[in-house]
């Protein structure tokens, strides 16, 4: 008797001690851990509508892509990923995460789409995702401060932008009024280099993914010695070689400079005036140009995919949750997201919603807006597997070039490095 | 009479026996990771790739011909000795100055382990939020001292990037170097130095022919571990500078962080780790060598 009862304890005991196992959960969502509680709470919701439950796994933001690939290749299986475009053609061409192809409803959710977003989210023609936030950079500029020194009104070329940075200067309102994402890591001096190059007309590869950047009088070139020059003269914050997405928020928040290029959702802290000292200050214009390109802007997307390990219909009926339409047959997360955190959305419908465009008004120009994403250029180059290993060189070699390096030999290497990869894979 | 059950067991085999747990968790902690290493390094092993073959000795030809690989370690050792001479020069002074009779001694010697406690990240974000270029203290100091007229990034130049490093690294690892010093200083007789005294030597003398030599050993052992920890660093490039900027200040250690866990090629980064294992290992010979002959002598 007494054994039966140690049994029964025992038991008690190891089933109370267990946690739930994933294997309990019908689909695991997996991402970095951006407002996680909204995740669970959105989770809640797909679970009250389709009756199947779900857990969210976050994985740590700055380490994401490595945590993810170690983990894919070392056989963990997940369901639903978070992935960002840059990683995309590399976890497509891995196997690691499906297309989307011939599951119910792809095509009406393609219809919503615009086709840059769609290009985005596909590897050798197929979809692989629903956008979980997508948008792109823009060009922010403190209209306080620009007013403090007399301009009226914001560049339209680059030239124009050092102008006008060198007035604030001269006029004692800002020493170094630009500030710029250039430090050497996922989110900055690439992403940078390629909205400056485009708004000298240039690109880093042609459409046979081929390097072009190294070409005399390119319009990278262009750029780069554009941002040399403003680092030498101090009209471009020195700062700008450490600081990353996200930190370059802390300079226009704080009023310590002018001008800046940011994603677009970050817009909503700018003009937050719990969380900026010149919320109300901060507009947003046209990246500008030059005598060979009007403007130019990069855009970005973040999607939910489904691996290949995940049981597809039950993984869809999330991604649809998430990305696309709920029960309801609205877009419900795409639009809380956009709603409560200013992130930013793709579906054609959102577009027009009432509540989103009143929503977004407060803190960006919902027009120029649009009017921004017409010069969004085509980042084919980066959807090949190899694209990551090259950036990884080229940043280094971005910076040593602004802080006065041999472009000439370094813009070659580098061309040649992208050869080399490309015969590699 | 029973005899004691020890005695029965050879000696020899009485340590072993009582060593195997610890040699046990040593096989399983470092020596399996490391024969791992080993194994990758002679492998194309990069987990983008399906296919992982046996590469023979290229890992290594790859990275010995490469100008980068050179670049790196130059830095490394440019990092390295300044870092070690900052060190333990400090550390040799901060010891003679704990060594003295005073009150609060004790406190100061208290006082000096916090920058050691502190763990390597964490002191790297310190430093980072000192050096802020729009918000730090380093530069508002400056600034009120009027070393400065407005405030400088410091970690985006060169050589103030790396001057910095330095300074953050040596902050957090002088303790160490004072609290062996402080030690070997305690070793020597005072009646040295009394008759020393007595003699008319001056203290710089004292320091010159009765410190100095008599504290070698400690010196050297000092020398040995600060060398093999600066020729290791990490954390504090990775907080602080990236390698950056551009490649200024990327170390052995950054390079294998970015070939092993940036581009996941592990068979590149773990033989670039045997490179640098193999470089701590011919320093810390030639200095235990050196030890050596000068106890002999």
């Amino acid at each position: 008797m007494m054994k039966k009862w140690l049994t029964i304890a025992a038991l008690a005991l190891v089933g109370w001690a267990a946690p739930a196992s994933a294997q309990d959960v019908d689909v695991e969502l997996t991402g970095w851990p951006y407002q996680v509680d909204v995740v669970r709470e959105n989770l809640e919701r797909f679970t009250s509508q389709s009756g199947l439950s779900a857990t969210f796994n976050p994985f740590p933001s700055n380490e994401y892509h490595t945590k993810m690939v170690s983990s894919f290749a070392s056989g963990t299986n997940f369901d639903i990923v978070y992935v960002r475009d840059s990683f995309l053609a590399e976890w497509a061409a891995a196997g690691w995460i499906v297309p989307l192809t011939g599951l119910p409803g792809v095509d009406e959710y393609m219809a919503d789409l615009p086709q840059g977003i769609i290009d985005q989210m596909s590897f050798e023609g197929e979809v692989y995702g629903l956008p979980y936030y997508s948008g792109n950079s823009v060009f922010v500029y403190n209209d306080r401060l620009m007013k403090q020194a007399g301009i009226s009104s914001p560049p339209k070329t680059w030239n124009e932008l050092m102008q006008q940075a060198q007035t604030m200067k001269d006029k004692g309102v800002l020493a170094s009024p630009i500030v710029i994402g250039l430090a050497a890591n996922e989110n900055s001096i690439l992403r940078t280099l390629e909205i400056v190059s485009a708004g000298f007309g240039g690109r880093f590869f042609n459409d046979k993914l081929e390097p072009v950047f190294q070409e005399p009088n390119s319009g990278v070139r262009k750029a780069l010695a554009w941002i040399a020059d403003g680092m030498k003269s101090g009209l471009i914050n020195q700062a700008s070689m450490s600081q990353g997405d996200g930190e370059i928020d802390q300079f226009v928040r704080s009023g310590t400079a002018a001008f800046s290029l940011v994603t677009d959702y970050e817009m909503k802290v700018l003009n937050d005036s719990e969380q900026s000292n010149e919320a109300g200050n901060i507009k947003n214009a046209l990246v500008p140009g030059s005598a060979d390109a009007t403007s130019g802007t990069i855009g970005y997307v973040r999607l939910y995919s489904i691996t290949s390990e995940a049981d597809k219909e039950q993984a869809w009926k999330l991604v649809q949750f998430l990305g696309g339409k709920d029960a309801t047959g609205v877009y419900y997360v795409p639009k809380r997201w956009a709603l409560e955190f200013g992130l930013g959305f793709s579906p054609a419908p959102l577009y027009k919603d009432a509540d989103v465009r009143n929503s977004i008004s407060g803190w960006i120009d919902p027009d120029l807006l649009q009017e921004q994403a017409k010069y969004a250029i085509n980042r084919g180059y980066r959807f090949v597997p190899y694209f990551s290993d090259w950036e990884i060189e080229a940043w280094a070699g971005f910076q040593e070039i602004i802080n006065g390096g041999d472009a000439d030999s370094i813009l070659e290497e580098l061309a040649e490095n992208w050869n080399e990869l490309q015969s590699e894979y | 009479m029973t005899k004691n059950s020890s005695s029965e067991i050879p000696q020899g085999r009485l340590a072993l026996i009582f060593s195997a747990p610890a040699l046990l968790i040593l096989a399983v902690t470092v020596l399996v990771p490391l024969a791992y290493a080993i194994y990758l390094s002679f492998h194309r092993y990069n987990l983008k790739r399906a296919k992982r073959p046996f590469a023979g000795f290229r890992n290594y030809e790859k990275i010995l011909t490469d100008d980068k690989f050179w670049d790196s370690l130059a830095t490394s050792f440019i990092f390295a000795v300044s870092a070690v001479a900052v060190i333990t020069v400090v550390a040799f002074f901060l010891a003679l100055l704990l060594n003295q009779d005073y009150p609060g001694r004790g406190i100061l010697r208290a006082l000096l382990l916090i920058p050691w406690a502190i763990p390597d990240v964490v002191n790297a974000l310190l430093w980072k939020w000192l050096l802020h270029p729009a918000f730090g203290v380093m530069n508002a100091l400056f600034q009120m001292g009027g070393i400065i007229d407005q405030y400088v990034a410091w970690l985006t130049t060169m050589p103030s990037a790396m001057i910095w490093v330095i300074i953050a690294y040596s902050w957090k690892n002088i303790p160490l170097a004072t609290l062996l010093i402080l030690a070997g200083l305690q070793t020597i007789p005072k009646t040295l130095h009394e008759a020393a005294e007595l003699e008319g030597a001056n203290a710089w003398k004292r320091t010159q022919y009765i410190t100095l030599p008599l504290l070698r050993p400690t010196l050297t052992v000092v020398l040995i571990f600060e060398t093999i920890f600066a020729l290791k660093v990490f954390d504090i490039i990775y907080v602080l500078t990236s390698g950056g900027p551009g490649k200024s200040t990327t170390v052995l250690g950054w390079s294998i962080y970015i070939n092993t866990f940036k581009k996941l090629d592990f068979g590149t980064g773990s033989a670039l780790a045997m490179i640098l294992g193999l470089i701590t290992l011919f320093i810390a010979i030639v200095f235990y060598a050196f030890l050596d002959r000068g106890e002999k002598q």
